[in-house]
């Protein structure tokens, strides 16, 4: 058994010597965005011959505190950390910072020790971006429902802000005539939509803070044989396919991928040699509402 | 004690709870105007069945003094496994069979731990909560499954005399389990297991037997929900059910079944199951601000509680 | 120094008590005897504080007094042990000494000193650090003793404190009662047997029915009149000629921890005693038998399990009701068809009636009251219970039954019902094993006696027994080479 941890350990250290080793903490794989980003950062390793060590923190912030003590003790390069909670994961980050350790957060922001990049998709502009469509497409005028992801997460927080400021600065002919939580999840999504459906008699788009959502409230929309734009928010694959079949009006593409994939990149320039900017420096990584105009 | 007064508080004792959700019924008719319509009411049916099925299955494990924590992963991990099967080619029937049997077998390697090796069910079911959740992840790496063949989303939309079919497959279930809690020697057993183990020993009942029973019973019920579940969606996620345990095990105990077993019943898992749909629908229609959703939530839960106590409390 | 006026309890409607007069002297111990339902329990609740008076009042010392709640009546000086024991299993025996008086931060070097002066009291041979749930039930009852002398109560009340004692275990108990009354404690003994209460007890007084029958000097009593008092009528002792018979019914052999190899043959309507301090293996016997501890055959095959001895015939009532014997929350009728599921249904599915018609069957055959099959069996007295665990056994049709302490906890009247019911199977020929402490009921039962002693039979006895020698041999005070 000793000997086995032992031939590990040098086999990993080679590792280390050999090309340089970038370890990433996600809080969750249990969603395919984080999916989707680890593959967008595992490309980019290969393509810089980096070796990618990932922890899945199941969305705990204790197991992610604990991943990150081991990434540090098996003595990666660069940390990119995607935070459970941007609170939490801060004394981690200081220990990190106290190996010498460049930390780069990625999607989620940190709120305390020394992060050399904050790599992140800009999620309010991401609902504004959704309003100005459905704005739009409605002619600005017109009943909304917004379905929020969960309460007090900052992405749920940043795509409604977006969202909402949107409508009362540009385009006041809309009203958000519901306004409930569906958890990110596509299960509570459709119920949660079936039973706005019974409230309110007058509906004309959905904007969802995810594709889980949008599409289970999609499902609900179809069972009641109302006809209702549907605005979400990922564009995972099955939002995309839902796009391209003119179910879905459109998905705000954050692009979990080249989150990902940035991140790596400026992980290597930083193992590279490059010195870590004095202050966190906020990488915006684009995004893009994929609609399908072969609908209309 | 007068016969009358008697008979009045047997009454009150029994249907306190249903006592409670029809409060709760009226408080909401008189809130919202859309609460009461045949469609609403459909809705909150449709929308239970999914917890009242894995409630059901939970019953009987709580009824045998056990407690089954795993059912929201074991749920996500049969929706893939059937949706996946299906989208391959297996016929959709073949591929539900498929899916109802790897859920029973699931829950009876559940019952083997807990029966057999004597392990607590807690920690049994604990390990089967992030063990089914893994696999389930890892089967699909965690994406979605989509392009189920229509018989699903028959399953999740389809009606049969004006009711929907997730209503129907809950009620068939509901009698079944019921008749097996009540008519059969198996289900005698399981209450004489829950009421006290070793006396149920002794009385020659095979405790373990039964016991690891229940579990894969458990687990039946969580497949037949994760295939009304994967319908009602037209695709299975990886990442469905979590959280299910707490809920099916509140629609148990609220409907008034002991946690320490051998007290309860299906009938009283429906109306904890109608309670606590109704309080969620019913926060959607008055459009409820999300952060006092949980806290509304569980509040009237144990209001629904209280009242139930303060009725039966006056038993002698 | 204690009295109770026109105490009356009425619960939910049910009067347990119309209009009691109790009165406690200063250094008596005073036996407190009826049978069950009688009202002796509701009594002692509302002079423990456990529930108030419907009506009626309480004097101490001269002054009206109003107990609120336990902590009332235990501020005041009185104590209650009761027959269910009340300790924390998994707690230590000096933890539950001092169980609701512990200081927030528990010293144990401490706490386990002045449990040993506390023991030593009771001359109690115990070590303090041990969890309560080591020690046999007796020695548990006597901590739970223990427990009351520590809060230096002036009025104790013991409801039914032998009824898991052995007899060597009863005297010291009994030892420290007279120590206790000669230092001025005032003491409530209740008893369903008469013996104790002639060996200890200054007066009694007998509750018939929720009301007071008599108050009388043991002195100037016998038990003759005290059981009349208590039933209403004569009772004649309970008498039984043999019904055994030469048909050989079961033959074991049996070996487990704490009980040597044995053989053990049973005839056709023969009734063995099992007698034996505590401990001394005669429950154990029962328990291997059934094939539920050890290792048993029976005519040759092995007891492979309870099931396994069920199916050949074997039934077991034990010991511990509660822990052992029934489900408190379930129905009457579920517990007596607990044993015998297979033949209630058919393919699995309990047949229609077929419960209820079991239930009917023994609730009339035993005289369980109320004759209700759908009341829960734990809201019956314990002689009812004790009766439904009875019937659970029989209701598996059985050619052997072994009953451990059947009558522990049971009144006078049941008692001799049980009897009857015993003696009729038997002339029926179902042959019955019977451990008990009593020495009494072994006597008045049994055709042959088997005396344990450290696991082994040390003397086998046969009917007509001489009281005494049977006494002599259980508490060893005769050895038989």
């Amino acid at each position: 058994m000793r000997r086995i941890a032992l031939v590990l350990a040098a086999t990993l250290l080679g590792a280390a010597l050999a090309q340089g080793t970038v370890g990433l903490s996600l809080s969750t794989l249990n969603n395919p965005f984080f999916v989707t980003l680890r593959d967008g950062a595992q490309a980019a390793a290969d393509d810089a011959g980096l070796n990618l060590l990932v922890t899945d923190a199941q969305d705990s912030v204790s197991t992610q505190v604990s991943d990150i003590e081991d990434l540090i003790i098996r003595g990666v390069d660069v940390l990119i950390i995607n935070a459970t909670d941007a609170a939490a994961v801060v004394p981690a980050v200081m220990q990190a910072n106290q190996a010498g350790i460049p930390v780069i957060a990625v999607d989620r922001g940190i709120d305390g020790g020394e992060l050399a990049y904050y790599v992140a998709s800009d999620n309010a502009a991401g609902g504004r971006a959704a309003a100005e469509h459905i704005c739009e497409a409605l002619g600005g005028e017109g009943d909304v429902v917004e379905l929020e992801g969960i309460p007090g997460t900052t992405a749920a927080r940043a795509r409604g802000a977006g969202f909402n400021a949107y409508l009362s600065e540009s385009c006041a002919g809309l009203t958000v005539v519901a306004r409930q939580t569906a958890n990110f999840n596509r299960a509570e999504g459709l119920s949660v939509m079936e039973n706005i459906l019974v409230a309110q008699p007058e509906i004309d788009a959905v904007f969802a803070h995810n594709d889980e959502m949008a599409l289970g409230a999609l499902q609900a929309i179809q069972a009641s044989g109302r006809d209702i734009m549907v605005v979400g928010f990922d564009a995972t694959d099955d939002a995309r396919a839902s796009v391209e079949a003119c179910e879905m009006e459109a998905t705000v593409a954050q692009l979990p991928d080249q989150l990902g994939a940035t991140a790596v990149e400026l992980a290597a320039d930083l193992i590279a040699g490059e010195a870590a900017p004095a202050e966190v420096e906020n990488v915006a990584v684009a995004l893009e509402l994929v609609t399908e105009p072969a609908c209309d | 004690m007068s016969p009358a007064r008697a008979s009045w508080r047997e009454w009150l004792a029994r249907f306190g709870l249903v006592l409670a959700l029809l409060a709760l019924i009226a408080v909401l008719s008189l809130l919202s105007d859309r609460f009461m319509s045949v469609p609403n009411l459909l809705n909150v049916l449709r929308q239970i069945a999914i917890n009242a099925l894995i409630a059901f299955g939970m019953t009987t494990v709580i009824l045998g003094r056990g407690i089954d924590l795993s059912v929201g992963s074991l749920l996500a991990f049969v929706g893939v496994v059937t949706a996946t099967l299906a989208v391959q080619g297996v016929p959709a029937w073949l591929a539900i069979v498929a899916g109802l049997a790897v859920g029973t077998g699931l829950g009876a390697i559940n019952g083997a731990f807990v029966a057999y090796a004597g392990i607590a069910p807690f920690i049994v079911t604990l390990a089967g909560l992030t063990i089914f959740r893994g696999m389930a992840l890892a089967f699909t790496d965690g994406r979605p499954v989509t392009g189920l063949p229509p018989l699903f989303s028959g399953i999740g939309y389809g009606t049969f005399l004006g009711l929907p079919m997730p209503v129907w497959i809950m009620l068939a279930f509901l009698f079944l389990t019921h008749f097996l809690l009540r008519n059969t020697a198996l289900g005698r057993a399981i209450y004489a297991i829950g009421g006290n183990e070793e006396a149920a020993r002794l009385a020659g009942i095979p405790v373990r037997r039964v016991t690891a029973f229940t579990y894969a019973f458990s687990g039946f019920a969580a497949a037949l929900a994760a295939v009304v579940l994967t319908g009602r969606l037209n695709s299975a996620q990886p990442t469905a059910g979590v959280m299910f345990e707490l809920d099916a095990i509140a629609a148990v105990v609220v409907g008034g079944t002991s946690l320490f077993g051998g007290r309860g019943g299906v009938f009283g898992t429906l109306v904890g199951a109608l309670i606590i749909g109704v309080i969620n629908n019913g926060m959607n229609l008055l459009n409820v601000p999300s952060f006092y959703q949980q806290i509304v939530k569980g509040g009237v839960i144990l209001a629904a509680l209280l009242i139930d106590r303060a009725l039966t409390a006056r038993r002698t | 120094m204690l009295a109770m006026h026109d105490i009356v309890g009425r619960f939910g409607g049910v009067l347990a008590l119309s209009g009691v007069d109790f009165e406690l002297r200063q250094g008596e111990v005073h036996a407190l005897v009826g049978e069950n339902g009688a009202g002796k329990s509701t009594l002692m609740k509302i002079l423990s504080g456990v529930q108030p008076p419907s009506e009626g009042r309480i004097v101490l010392d001269d002054r009206p007094v109003a107990f609120r709640g336990v902590h009332d009546a235990q501020a005041a000086g009185l104590a209650m042990v009761y027959q269910e024991l009340a300790l924390v299993p998994h707690l230590t025996v000096a933890e539950n000494l001092f169980l609701g008086r512990l200081s927030p931060w528990v010293r144990h070097r401490d706490l386990a000193k002045r449990a040993r002066g506390l023991l030593a009291e009771a001359e109690l041979d115990l070590d303090p650090t041990r969890p309560v749930s080591s020690l046999p039930i007796g020695e548990q009852q006597l901590v739970e003793i223990a427990k009351a002398l520590g809060r230096r109560s002036r009025v104790l009340i013991l409801d039914e404190p032998t009824a898991a004692l052995s007899s060597q275990e009863t005297d010291r108990l009994f030892k420290i009662l007279r120590r206790l009354r000669e230092g001025g404690t005032s003491i409530v003994y209740i008893s369903h047997r008469l013996e104790e209460i002639f060996a200890i007890a200054d007066r009694v007084t007998v509750l018939r029915d929720g009301a007071r029958v008599a108050t009388h000097d043991v002195a100037e009593v016998d038990a003759d009149r005290i059981v009349t008092d208590m039933v209403g009528r004569e009772v004649a002792r309970f008498h039984r000629d043999g019904t055994r018979r030469d048909a050989v019914r079961a033959r074991f052999s049996y070996h487990a921890p704490g009980l040597d190899a044995g053989e053990l043959v049973l005839h056709e309507g023969e009734i063995v005693g099992a007698a034996g301090v505590t401990g001394s293996g005669r429950s154990r016997l029962c328990r291997t038998l059934f094939g539920a501890d050890g290792e048993a055959t029976l005519d040759g095959a092995q007891v492979r399990s309870p099931r396994n001895a069920l199916d050949r015939g074997v039934a077991y009532v034990p010991e511990d009701r509660k822990g052992e014997g029934l489900s408190l929350i379930a129905s009457v009728e579920a517990n007596l068809g607990h044993a015998i599921l297979p033949t209630l249904a058919r393919v699995g599915v309990m047949r229609p009636g077929a419960e209820r018609a079991n239930a009917r069957t023994w609730i009339e055959r035993l005289g369980i009251r109320p004759p209700e099959p759908a009341k829960e069996v734990g809201t019956l007295s314990g002689g009812n219970q004790q009766k439904v665990v009875v019937g659970k056994g029989l209701a598996s049709g059985p050619r052997v039954l072994l009953m451990d302490e059947p009558t522990r906890g049971v009144d006078v009247g049941a008692r001799g019902e049980l009897y009857e019911v015993l003696d009729e199977l038997a002339r029926e020929g179902l042959s019955l094993v019977l451990a008990s402490s009593d020495t009494d009921e072994l006597i008045q039962i049994c055709d042959r006696i088997l005396v344990f002693r450290h696991g082994t039979v040390a003397v086998t006895l046969h009917a007509p027994f001489d009281r005494e020698e049977v006494v002599a041999h259980v508490t060893g005070a005769r050895i038989v080479a």
